[in-house]
């Protein structure tokens, strides 16, 4: 073959059809599906994240136990803010500290962040939260727990041996 | 080793084989198997961890992370570096640039994949599956593992760009690169991205857990490691589809509907393979990511690579019709592609990883 030769050579009809049609099923997923997962799908986190000291968070986190405190479970604080405040939760291993105690229909501002390793934030009912967790990025997210109910929130990233046991709870009330 | 000299013609491909240049790629190709047996016993005893009673927790993450780096890494870049040297050496009908070097190449890679391998077994600080996100800390052995199997694949690599090069200068092969080389050419120009990208993250990781350097910036480490963690199943994607293209031409004496259109299909995955890396940091925090930069680089350029691989399923199969209809054997849906499973092992291999890979490989995300 001569150089350059191949660029020449007709290409079949049969398969500059099938480049056609591939072709467009790309635009269209680029174009028209990632839009609407993007806008429809809850494909990407809400909320916002800022850097924060570590130390600095605990501090806070403990501040917000210390005044809100209700009870205890299995030795963990059971917390239960008023309404409309800020709520806070504090990822290390293995465990999320504290338990929360809210009202449904209410409105809330979620911090969480992580003082040592990374960690994963997911809670699989409602599937509306899946946030990976750095020391040092703070999370605000601001939601309204829907349905009363008990919800676990699992760390679906490996923080070490342990990380199987690593679950926390937020408990919805009426 | 053998003598630099030595060439035999392979009775059924018909290639002029150096004896230097096939060393090599059984060497390869045995320790990518080698790889892929201790990946997937691993796979099977990480299924037998869900039986609690005869494995401790631990040992969930252990063999997960002997499974990963042995699948994910070993054995595709293994196998890769085998191609490379047939590619290189076999199809262009030239002898290795450097025996000495492709052995190098595989020594390195060989002591590496080693000591990652014991440093999974004999230390829990190394069960970090496929995820060895800091501050979680391995111990040096496994970074320098890491390392050291990275290096030997960049000299394997650029071994084989010496061996084009040196078949180019002497004119052992007619017109343009064939497309297999080609193909293999771009899975070389993936690893070379790839194995630089992890050097990038794995020379600070080794350095850190040695204690040379105090802190590691875990959200830029982890978007790095990514660069390498992803690109590194592309190299194998490339790699593969020549190998598709190449048992097509051996089955069949297939050829490409379109040399044009299918060597465009192997730019596209240069273009934009890449960038599906950017899925893995879906979840990272806005105030580090924000929604745009992921929404852009999950979707925007992979589909470039996307219509690679929906090109590649049409010329793969198009390649084993061209060759039939070239023998006058009947061609599609007829009794030609039917008859030819019971007549050769060649077959069923180019054949059975196609509508797999429909499912589970050719989607470069």
């Amino acid at each position: 073959m001569a150089p350059g030769a191949w660029w020449e050579e007709p290409v079949h009809r049969l398969e500059r059809a099938w480049v056609i049609i591939a072709a467009l099923i790309a635009v269209v997923f680029f174009s028209a599906m990632m839009l609407i997962w993007h806008a429809f799908g809850q494909q990407n986190s809400v909320g916002r994240a800022y850097r924060v000291d570590p130390k600095a968070y605990q501090a806070e986190v403990e501040r917000f136990v210390q005044q809100h405190k209700v009870g205890e479970e299995a030795g963990q604080p059971v917390v239960a803010p008023p309404p409309g405040s800020d709520v806070y939760i504090l990822a290390q291993r293995f465990r999320f500290y504290p338990i929360l105690k809210l009202k449904a229909g209410e409105r809330y501002v979620l911090h969480v962040s992580s003082l040592d390793v990374l960690h994963g934030f997911s809670i699989t009912r409602p599937h509306v939260w899946n946030l990976q967790l750095y020391p040092g990025y703070e999370w605000v997210l601001p939601f309204v727990p829907r349905e009363p109910g008990t919800y676990h929130m699992a760390c679906n990233d490996f923080c070490g041996v342990g990380h199987e046991m690593m679950l926390g709870k937020i408990v919805v009330e009426r | 080793m053998t003598p630099l000299g030595e060439v035999r013609t392979c009775p059924v491909t018909g290639f002029r084989v150096h004896r230097a240049a096939e060393d090599l790629v059984k060497a390869n190709a045995v320790a990518a198997v080698v790889a892929l047996l201790v990946g997937g016993l691993a796979a099977i005893v990480v299924l037998f961890t869900r039986w609690m009673g005869a494995f401790p927790p631990e040992a969930f993450y252990q063999y997960l992370a002997l499974h990963a780096w042995n699948l994910l890494i070993f054995w595709i870049i293994f196998f890769e570096i085998g191609v490379l040297h047939f590619a290189g050496s076999i199809m262009l009908n030239t002898r290795p640039a450097s025996p000495a070097v492709g052995w190098a190449s595989f020594g390195l890679m060989a002591l590496g994949a080693l000591t990652v391998n014991r440093a999974i077994l004999t230390n829990p600080l190394n069960h970090l599956s496929f995820q060895p996100y800091p501050p979680l800390r391995g111990t040096p052995d496994f970074y320098l593992g890491i390392l050291l199997f990275a290096v030997g694949a960049l000299v394997g690599v650029g071994h084989f760009f010496a061996t084009v090069y040196k078949a180019y200068r002497d004119r052992t092969y007619q017109g343009p690169l064939p497309l297999v080389v080609f193909g293999a050419f771009t899975a070389a120009v993936l690893a070379v991205g790839t194995l630089l990208v992890g050097a990038v993250a794995f020379v600070p990781a080794f350095l850190w857990s040695a204690g040379a350097i105090s802190d590691l910036d875990p959200f830029l480490w982890k978007l790095v490691y990514w660069g390498f963690a992803h690109p590194s199943q592309q190299i194998n994607l490339a790699a593969m589809i020549a190998v598709w293209y190449l048992l097509a031409f051996l089955t069949v004496g297939g050829r490409t509907p379109s040399e044009k259109v299918s060597r465009v299909a192997f730019v596209l995955y240069l273009v934009g393979i890449n960038i599906a890396s950017a899925h893995h940091l879906q979840t990272e925090p806005s105030g580090a990511l924000s929604v745009g930069w992921k929404w852009v680089n999950t979707g925007y350029l992979v589909h470039l690579a996307v219509l690679g691989s929906m090109i590649h399923a049409f010329a793969v199969p198009g390649s084993v019709e061209v060759g039939q209809r070239l023998r006058a054997t009947p061609g599609a849906c007829s009794s030609g592609w039917c008859a030819r499973p019971g007549t050769t092992p060649r077959f069923p291999a180019s054949c059975c990883p196609l509508p797999c890979s429909a499912f589970w490989a050719a989607p470069p995300a």
